[in-house]
């Protein structure tokens, strides 16, 4: 494989790249009295990533009060309605984190930022990757991976997104909803003669890069080579992506659901924003994979709070608690609206997008600079776990086995996750 | 001349002193944690966890006091979490005495930090790297004449390091699709910028339209509706206020305040004489600010003239103003900023005023059009204008007057990009200007015949598909720029052993570490010649990189980075409270590290001077914020301040201050960890997690001494704190934007308030006493070998672009060693790295 490229045939560099890309599965051909309507539908998976912990004391239930009869505390009181549909798990961590200020670089990965000898920092691959590797194949995007631009303030650490790929590196996101929203639905008025065209004129751009990669490797050591693996696996990338183009020529993208945002949206409404956007994404069936780290420091902006995020999650009593407090209870109302649409959406089976979806919802910090007990709110039937409990497991089980569960309950052919050592039977 | 032979013999010296064959990375030896501590582990851990009993499936009586692999590092690492944490030993156990565990846990916690850096040490080794944001900027602008925004380009970093290291800078499919999308896009601009013949202008009389705005706001808002709610008030009201123009009486009563509220500030404007022949920049919300807007971009929704688009390209600003005689000191400044669809006023840059209603002055700056960018640009009078409305008497009226605005353009066309045909083989000529184009952008490198024949077929797709012989070339250049030789800063290295750099690849070494550019002509033809290399050769090209305007982007780059001047983004200044810190103030105040920096540099002066000086290098608008009087315009300029004087040196800077706080109260501990990572050379671990917080404290109305003296009581938290907090403490006569101050006040709602003289004194941990303010900074610039080595250790970073590992000290001891004999110049250090082999070596 690695030497592939130098042979300079464009599909023999493509042989082994492991793609499958299957055929467009199309919702417009189905109606609900299509017997295909039967067919069991798509899983979806949604993670929501928000850097900074929670308020310990208005957040978690009381470890005591476990079960389905549990007092929810204030800190989730707007997600009251939908009780039944999401289940709160607490005693979860990841044992190999250490960076008090990073609550998303490892949060789906549970990875050993030391465990490369020689390196300073090395990641593993992500939960929704792991995910879109299996049932991401079918749709126009493999996955979609949404990101706020002001991470650095907001606690998420190190990364470009939520996601790492497959060898640990940092997948760049959607940096704000304007681009998503173009990306997702924005209008092709050229001719399909036309769009072939420019499918292959990309197509001859990066064969005529190749040639390029190919001097530049020539004479590498190891670690440069490595370096413009990057790079080769990109064109690759490209390349599939192109592939799966064509395949979607036919199809025109989803018709947009509503009219397009204005730019420069941040704070509150850009996450609601952005809860809109994924909700259509996965109606549409454009991706069936969506991530999302949230920003912290234009949220607490937009909802006129002054102190500073990092300040808010070293909270005591009085401004930063009720500062952090706020935020919660926003953000948790923004949680209980995407639940709300994800119930709304019909699917053509009659059955609703929620019955399909895995949702989950959390940080690698706890509160403050605690890593231990990982919030962590699971929702959506998608998964197949059991709803509407607060479960308590043994102090230091991994995150990583509510990880591989929910692998599992999606139907991803998964033995172990990062630091996983096997499922919560509790769960399932 | 002096300066330059002593450098020459220095860079022998130091030739002499290392050979390529020493250059090979020594094997790292493991880190050990100290015996002395053994005790205590065998006291307190080992009768629970042991070879028979093994609680929690511990055990540590096989744990080896080495630690040289990760494995050892991991099992230290946990149990200095549960001691953070305070979960060993069990509460039913006997506890640590506090003194022992806290000089344990700060050995513990700095050991492991040595360890993590040599198991991660990687060798020496230089990887690849692809071009950051600011390279990649620069890159095209000296390509093309064009300028990129940062936030058309994939985001660096993701590891926290400087930007230039490799290993932190990632390329994904999404990523080239970005390079080949913006190359697109410059590349079209280009040849639209080329196209225009002769450039265009427009001149603006700005009392035009804005009389007529004020004038019809005046009358036909202001004044109609005030009308309307008298006419209603003084009618029998059998009538709703609807028969009369306004929906109800709750708008009857808004229309007349409004109008009693704002009419005079109208009024007022439309009376002044100086209105006739120009136009004032109000306070209030009648004239606040001036646009000058590029077709097809229109002033406001006033402006209905039909103008035909510019093309993308650098245009000139011009306005000319003055400032009204009544105008004071501290408002004679005007702030430029863009504006578009969705902000109003990005500030770019603030300008003092000197010119007068009498004499006039003009100012003129360059603007960047692009096809994505914003076309209008507003004026207005330096402020916060959250605050406008707390404004009283003579503070309300306007100082600022505009007699006019102008933009020309397009300036600086560079024709050269897209070669006209010459001669009957248009092929010839396409090749020719494909291959011309593709050495420029592989900075000296020329391409390969099979892909510039790819290329070559690329242009002819184009010229089939109908284009002219100029644009059909943009479709191939955007490839070069998204190829990995244009992308990457490559050197090929096949063999283990290191091999020096060949002319070529140091001159791209030394232009990116100081311009953050593409090397020049002059270094490209030394290259060619191959006498970059000589020692004499190489310490003037040095000279001369330094000297140039372009090394303002090392400055900037490797400063801002060093110091973490990021900091200043994380929060807005309270302004309520920290009057006049508006937005310009704290764009001078950072300005002010960077061109005292660059000053340092270019002078040929001592790093020391950071630390403790007798002048500082300040503007107008700082000098002003300072109380440093005789200073005016807009340029940074040094200027000498007396011994008594807390300016002088970083810790004396308004952004330094301003960063150990969070823009209302300040920290000491912020500033205290900063000094210790920055100025001292002993950077705290980092914060560790799941250590209890304190919050016994929280409704008690303490002084910011009694606040911070709390993280001490636990010895988790006093094994950094005791060290980091005196020095915050010797900063507090600086408050949270770096004013002097002598008192502190701390307010609790509901509780109440409390004002204290502030007491500065305290004791570096384990070292000497301080009075005040004053005898700490002299104790910390009486200590220039840690700050000196603290740098050269970032500066290594930053121009190697790898990570500092521990096989690098030996090249630091050297550099350390031999710039103290030059009293620390900073122009000696950056020689110093330029001629250390390492510099050469891949």
């Amino acid at each position: 494989m690695k030497q592939s490229y130098r042979q300079m045939d464009r599909r023999l560099f493509l042989r082994g790249a492991g793609s499958l890309i299957a055929l467009p599965f199309l919702p417009s051909l189905l109606s609900a009295a299509d017997p295909a309507a039967t067919l069991p539908r798509p899983k979806r998976f949604i993670a929501l990533g928000f850097g900074w912990g929670v308020t310990n004391e208005t957040w978690y239930p009381a470890v005591t009060d476990t079960g389905a009869a549990y007092a929810l505390p204030s800190g989730l009181a707007p997600l009251a309605r939908h009780r039944q549909d999401f289940t709160l798990l607490q005693g979860l961590h990841h044992q190999h984190s250490n960076e008090a200020h990073w609550g998303s670089t490892f949060w789906l990965t549970g990875a050993n930022r030391y465990s490369v000898p020689g390196s300073s920092f090395s990641n593993s691959i992500s939960l929704d990757q792991v995910i879109a590797n299996d049932i991401g194949q079918k749709t126009r995007f493999p996955s979609l991976r949404f990101n706020s631009p002001d991470t650095e303030a907001s606690g998420h650490g190190l990364g470009l997104s939520l996601s790492w790929d497959a060898r640990g590196k940092p997948l760049a996101g959607l940096n704000s909803p304007l681009l998503a929203y173009h990306r997702l639905f924005s209008d092709e008025n050229t001719s399909l003669a036309e769009r072939q065209a420019q499918i292959e004129a990309q197509r001859s751009v990066l064969d005529t890069v190749l040639v390029d990669a190919r001097r530049v490797g020539r004479d590498l050591n190891h670690e440069d080579k490595q370096k413009l693996d990057e790079y080769l696996q990109g064109v690759r990338d490209i390349e599939n992506r192109l592939k799966r183009d064509s395949l979607w020529l036919n199809v025109a993208k989803a018709p947009p659901p509503f009219a397009a945002p204005k730019a420069g949206i941040v704070g509150k409404n850009e996450i609601e924003l952005t809860y809109k956007l994924i909700v259509a994404a996965l109606q549409t069936d454009s991706t069936r994979v969506v991530t999302y780290r949230q920003s912290v420091q234009e949220l607490l902006i937009s909802l006129g709070i002054s102190v500073l995020p990092h300040d808010m999650s070293h909270y005591n009593p009085g401004e930063r608690m009720e500062a952090s407090q706020r935020r919660d209870i926003a953000q948790s109302e923004l949680l209980a609206g995407l639940i709300d649409q994800l119930k709304a959406v019909r699917e053509p089976d009659g059955t609703s997008l929620f019955d399909h979806t895995c949702l989950i919802y959390g940080s690698n910090i706890r509160t403050i600079h605690y890593l231990d007990n990982c919030p962590t709110l699971i929702a959506g039937r998608g998964a197949g776990i059991k709803l509407g409990q607060h479960l308590v497991e043994a102090k230091g089980t991994p995150l990583c086995n509510a990880w591989l569960t929910l692998l599992q309950g999606l139907g991803v052919p998964a033995k172990s996750h990062g630091d996983s050592t096997g499922i919560l039977t509790s769960l399932t | 001349m002096f300066f330059k032979k002593t450098i020459c013999l220095f860079l022998i010296q130091i030739l002499c002193m290392i050979t390529i064959s020493q250059l090979i990375a020594n094997e790292i030896d493991s880190v050990k944690i100290d015996d002395r501590h053994q005790k205590l582990l065998t006291d307190n851990c080992i009768s629970c966890h042991n070879d028979k009993k093994q609680k929690g499936g511990v055990r540590l009586d096989d744990l080896s006091l080495k630690i040289s692999t990760v494995k050892d590092a991991d099992r230290w690492q946990k149990i200095l979490n549960v001691l953070n944490a305070g979960d060993m030993p069990p509460e039913d156990k006997p506890q640590l005495n506090p003194q022992i565990k806290a000089d344990f846990l700060e050995h513990l916690a700095t050991t492991l930090v040595h360890s993590r850096q040599k198991l991660s040490d990687s060798g020496n080794a230089v990887t690849m790297r692809r071009l950051n944001r600011r390279e990649y900027i620069n890159t095209i602008e000296s390509l093309l004449g064009i300028h990129v925004d940062e936030d058309e380009l994939p985001a660096d970093g993701g590891t926290g390091s400087f930007d230039t290291v490799g290993a932190s800078l990632f390329m994904s499919g999404d990523q080239i699709e970005q390079y080949l999308n913006v190359a697109q896009r410059v590349l079209n601009d280009a040849y639209l910028t080329s196209q225009i013949k002769s450039p265009m202008s427009e001149h603006r009389e700005v009392e035009e339209l804005t009389n007529r705005v004020v004038n019809s706001t005046y009358t036909g808002y202001f004044v109609g509706n005030y009308d309307k709610a008298n006419a209603w008030r003084s009618s029998d009201r059998s009538k709703p206020p609807k028969a009369f123009g306004l929906v109800d009486e709750a708008a009857v009563n808004f229309h007349i305040l409004d109008f009693n509220t704002h009419s005079p500030n109208y009024i007022r404007y439309l009376d002044d004489p100086n209105t006739k022949t120009g136009s004032l920049l109000t306070v209030t919300n009648v004239n606040p600010v001036e646009v000058i807007a590029l077709p097809p971009d229109k002033i406001s929704g006033w402006d209905s003239r039909k103008r035909d688009p510019v093309p993308p390209g650098k245009y000139r600003i011009r306005i000319r103003l003055g400032a009204l005689p009544a105008a004071a000191p501290e408002r004679r400044f005007l702030e430029i900023g863009s504006r578009s669809s969705t902000v109003d006023f990005a500030l770019m840059r603030t300008v003092q005023i000197t010119g007068t209603l009498e004499h006039p002055q003009e100012i003129d700056f360059p603007v960047t059009i692009s096809s994505v960018g914003s076309r209008s640009f507003a004026i207005r009078e330096k402020r916060d204008p959250k605050l406008d409305g707390h404004r009283m008497g003579a503070d309300k009226e306007a100082a600022i007057w505009v007699d006019w605005m102008k933009w020309e353009g397009p300036i600086d066309v560079n024709h050269s990009v897209f070669p006209e045909v010459s001669g009957q083989d248009e092929i010839a000529t396409a090749r020719k200007a494909l291959v011309g184009f593709a050495t420029k952008a592989f900075r000296g490198l020329a391409p390969e015949s099979d892909f510039t024949e790819r290329l070559l077929k690329l242009y002819q797709q184009r010229r089939a598909a109908g284009d002219d012989h100029q644009k059909a070339l943009i479709a191939p250049f955007a490839v070069i720029l998204a190829s990995p030789s244009f992308l990457y800063l490559a050197e090929p290295s096949t063999g283990k052993t290191p091999r020096l750099l060949n002319d070529r690849e140091l001159a791209v070494r030394l232009s990116y570490m100081l311009w953050s550019a593409p090397p020049d002509e002059q270094l490209l033809d030394l290259a060619r010649q191959g006498t970059l290399h000589e020692p004499t050769v190489l310490a003037s090209e040095v000279d001369r990189l330094i000297d140039d305007p372009r090394s303002q982007a090392f400055v900037n780059g490797f400063v801002s980075q060093w110091l973490g001047l990021a900091r200043l983004d994380f929060f807005q200044v309270n302004t309520k409270v920290h009057k006049g810190y508006d937005l310009s103030t704290k764009a001078a105040a950072r300005q002010e590290v960077l061109a005292t920096f660059a000053w340092i540099l270019r002078e040929k002066r001592s790093l020391s001077e950071l630390l403790s000086s007798d002048t500082v290098v300040v503007n107008g608008l700082l000098a002003e914020f300072y109380g440093i009087p005789g200073v005016v315009g807009d340029s940074f300029r040094p200027v000498r301040v007396s011994s008594d004087s807390p300016r002088g040196g970083l810790l004396g800077m308004s952004a330094i201050m301003t960063m150990g706080g969070n823009g209302d109260h300040t920290s000491p501990v912020e500033r205290g960890a900063w000094v210790l990572r920055k100025l001292l050379n002993d950077p705290p671990p980092p914060a560790p997690p799941n250590v209890p917080q304190i919050s016994r404290l929280d409704s008690k109305i303490m002084t910011t001494r009694e606040r911070v003296l709390a993280h001490q009581e636990q010895p988790q938290c006093n094994s950094c704190h005791r060290k980091i907090d005196p020095i915050g403490f010797g900063l507090e006569n600086f408050d949270a934007v770096g004013r002097w101050r002598l008192q502190d006040t701390y307010e609790k709602a509901g509780i109440g308030s409390k004002t204290w003289t502030i007491d500065p004194s305290g004791a570096l941990f384990r070292g000497e006493a301080f009075k005040d303010f004053h005898q700490l900074r002299r104790l910390i610039a009486a200590k220039p070998e840690p700050f000196s080595r603290g740098m050269i250790k970032a500066l290594i970073e930053y121009g190697l672009g790898r990570p500092y590992g521990f096989t690098d000290e030996d090249m630091t001891a050297q550099m350390v060693d031999a710039s103290s004999k030059e009293g620390y110049r900073l122009r000696t250090i950056i020689h110093l790295l330029v001629a250390h082999p390492q510099f050469r070596r891949k």
